[in-house]
């Protein structure tokens, strides 16, 4: 019993005494020579969207939960091997303990648990799994290819062009969109833009391999499926340029399969969409 | 006689070392342009957006797309990056791979040279003259695959290819990244540059048939006869429907 106390105390000891370095704010990171926006450190990214202070709120209560019940277990599990170390003249018994407080215990972290899923998680899920109107939203599809992002908007007609890999061309036409149509105004980048405070809805799909859309800043993360689309929501609130990062392991440059979301008022949205939107620039040999 | 002998051995010794065949004098050459009929403007390059990877194109250099590459200023307008080549009627003679390095080259996050050709067995080295991440992916048909990654700039990578090929090369992290590379059993071939003009030079007499390849255009052949000292001029024209 002395061992787990002591242990415990010593563990406390070293959290109090390593909170202040673990606090601390670390440079910012840049990617392929862009400065990404905000201070990040041990802790959590920045926090650019709406939802995302519920997702941390709930990360915080369950690593709080999971902090008790390993320490409280550590501390039994200590008890418990010295309290029933093998003696002279003992013998282990097999019968169920039959302690009330052990009933408690586990009734408490099932209750604890229940709390944790109706309160803080349903109601977050429920949110994220409830899109807004596509007609009042932006509306991005986003596709992912070993190893890059390609982001597909639908241009002024707010109409996405049909897409058919007969058309796809990997230097100016990367997901296929048949110009012909409604495709005519689309506009592809390798950048991701969106308006800072509106709802923007990004469908998800894969052209090879399974990847996963990863935005931290945004505490987004969805599963990009080759042959499925899947709807993704946010809002952004803070501007700024960030990363997206495929978050699921897709072969041996996974680790370079990077793009940058750049979050911006409205005007300078719709500045950039127009410049992306207007014909490729006849090429010129220097 | 030791004159003449000492002569001899020169010349064997002077055409081993720089790779020409003992029959040099006793060959031909073929030449020609591939020309472009129809509307150039239809095959107009665009500038290729960049924007995955901001180190691609940090030094203000913009890169465009190479599908087409058309000489508009020659008259006729001429092709560039056609893979003209010998198809037909070398029978069985065999040739040696020069040893000198052919180097495929990734500046400016796009390929050079855009359309590479080799022999079998020829040295060939894989550089990375970028400050940025490559992954170069040779798609072969016959050879073996490579795929290699190469993050620092600088970085080399010697590999071989011992079979008669022509294959697409990508670049795994920048999706425009493109080339083609052609490996031969024999050396004569030519890729078009600025003027679209092709010349394969030392052809052995003989009827041959002489095809030029585009990675848009599809084939052409031509048939060809070739006398001893003699050149033969011949154009190919590609007239996209």
């Amino acid at each position: 019993m002395k061992f787990a106390a002591v242990a415990t105390v010593v563990l406390a000891g070293w959290c109090v005494w390593a909170s202040p370095a673990l606090g601390q704010q670390a440079d910012a990171p840049s990617t392929v020579g862009v400065t990404i926006t905000g201070d990040y450190g041990y802790g959590f990214p920045p926090d650019a969207s709406e939802h995302g202070h519920e997702m941390d709120r709930l990360i915080v209560i369950v690593h709080w939960f999971m902090g008790v019940l390993f320490v409280g277990w550590g501390v039994f599990f200590a008890y418990c091997l010295v309290r029933f170390r093998r003696r002279p003249g003992h013998q282990a018994g097999y019968d169920m303990i039959k302690a009330k407080p052990s009933k408690y215990a586990e009734l408490g972290v099932a209750v604890f648990e229940g709390v944790l899923l109706i309160s803080f998680s349903m109601p977050a899920w429920t949110k994220a799994k409830s899109p807004p109107d596509p007609a009042t939203a932006v509306n991005i599809r986003v596709v992912a290819e070993q190893f890059a992002w390609n982001f597909h908007y639908p241009g002024k007609d707010g109409k996405f062009g049909k897409t058919d890999p007969k058309h796809i061309d990997t230097a100016i036409n990367a997901v296929g969109v048949d110009r012909s149509g409604e495709g005519k105004d689309d506009v592809i980048s390798g950048e991701l833009h969106v308006p800072v405070g509106e709802a923007v809805i990004c469908q998800i799909s894969s052209k090879d391999v399974i990847h996963s859309f990863g935005v931290p800043v945004l505490r987004v993360k969805q599963d990009a499926m080759p042959g499925m689309r899947i709807p993704v929501w946010f809002k952004a609130v803070k501007t700024g340029t960030y990363e997206v990062a495929c978050a699921q392991l897709c072969g041996n440059n996974h680790y370079k399969m990077k793009a940058l979301i750049v979050i911006e008022p409205r005007d300078q949205y719709d500045a950039w969409l127009e410049k992306k939107g207007a014909p490729p620039k006849e090429f010129e040999e220097e | 006689m030791n004159r003449f002998v000492a002569k001899v051995l020169f010349t064997v010794g002077a055409c081993l070392a720089s790779g020409a065949p003992l029959w040099a004098q006793d060959t031909g050459v073929i030449k020609g342009k591939i020309v472009f009929k129809g509307d150039p403007a239809a095959y107009s390059r665009v500038e290729i957006d960049t924007s995955k990877d901001p180190n691609c194109g940090k030094d203000g250099k913009k890169i465009g797309t190479e599908n087409v590459v058309l000489n508009k200023k020659t008259t006729p307008v001429t092709v560039r990056n056609v893979l003209v080549s010998i198809k037909e009627g070398l029978g069985d003679r065999k040739y040696t791979a020069p040893t000198d390095k052919v180097v495929l080259d990734q500046k400016g996050c796009h390929y050079e040279p855009h359309v590479l050709a080799l022999m079998e067995g020829q040295p060939l080295t894989i550089r990375n003259s970028d400050d940025t991440n490559h992954n170069i992916h040779f798609l072969p048909k016959v050879n073996e695959e490579v795929n290699v990654t190469q993050p620092q700039k600088g970085m080399e990578k010697d590999v071989k290819l011992v079979k008669e090929d022509v294959f697409k090369v990508k670049c795994d992290v920048h999706p425009w990244m493109g080339c083609h590379i052609a490996v031969f059993t024999h050396p004569f071939f030519f890729v078009t540059k600025e003027e679209g003009t092709f010349e394969l030079k030392n052809v052995p007499p003989g009827k041959y048939k002489v095809e030029a390849w585009h990675e848009t255009f599809g084939t052409l052949s031509m048939d060809v006869e070739v006398a001893t000292g003699a050149t033969v001029e011949k154009d190919l024209t590609f007239e996209p429907k």
